[in-house]
């Protein structure tokens, strides 16, 4: 074999292997600490702890994300007494278009901004939106990726129950 | 000499490789909002956005899909 081809092949082989291990953040079986303090949140990040809940990461320019929030606030309202919470995390790098959308939505849970990006990064999402759904323990369950309307609001329904009721 | 031009070769493709292995970037879903702003739109400009469009159908003879009518004989 020409060593011009061996060079490239061996390249090729160890660039592919930095992407794969750049391939890792949260999914189901991720354990997250109880709380999100640690990742410079700004405004009201709940406890985790004892509570299923709903991370969800949106931003206002992000239309799939700004049409789950209608039935996000119904989840909310449904589920809040049983230990239920959603802590919506806005990644947006303008906080003014974000308290822009905020304003006019009104959301009763919680929407942190994730203004240096630290927590999102940590949790290397592919798609926007992407949220978690963690359980009593602070283990992700269930992790959705972008908003399929009807559907998607079905299945975190049922799986939202099924954590409530372990 | 053929030897030495071979290595060289070699070596050439594989500080490409790496030169360009390390370029590459990839820009992650929550970074995209620059790329929705306001100003990347190309019809920001409405009076820009009319006067193009009228320049392309008058010179490509181009009609539909511009909302604008025309053989392209480039008279109006």
């Amino acid at each position: 074999m020409k060593i011009w081809l061996k060079i490239s092949l061996t390249a090729i082989a160890a660039l592919s292997c930095v992407s794969l291990v750049q391939a890792e953040g949260w999914g189901s079986g991720t354990e997250l600490p109880s709380t999100l303090e640690g990742f410079a949140l700004e405004g009201e990040v709940p406890e985790m702890e004892g509570k299923v809940t709903l991370v969800d990461f949106w931003a206002s320019w992000c239309a799939p994300c700004k049409a789950a929030f209608p039935e996000m606030e119904k989840l909310y309202q449904n589920f809040k007494d049983e230990g239920f919470q959603i802590v919506a995390v806005s990644v947006d790098q303008k906080a003014n278009q974000m308290q822009r959308f905020l304003d006019k939505q009104k959301p009763s849970f919680a929407t942190p901004h994730d203004a240096g990006q630290q927590l999102v990064k940590a949790a290397e999402i592919s798609v926007m939106p992407s949220s978690f759904l963690v359980d009593r323990k602070g283990v992700i369950r269930f992790a959705h990726e972008g908003w399929h309307g009807k559907e998607s609001a079905e299945n975190l329904t049922h799986q939202i129950q099924g954590l409530l009721a372990e | 000499m053929k030897q030495i031009f071979k290595k060289i070769s070699a070596w050439a493709t594989l500080v490409a490789l790496i030169a360009f292995g390390v370029g590459c970037a990839t820009v992650e879903p929550y970074q995209k909002g620059n790329l929705s702003d306001y100003t990347m739109r190309s019809d920001r400009d409405e009076l820009a956005s009319v006067m193009n469009s009228h320049i392309q159908f008058s010179r490509e003879a181009s009609t539909g899909g511009e909302g604008v009518g025309g053989g392209g004989c480039g008279c109006n």
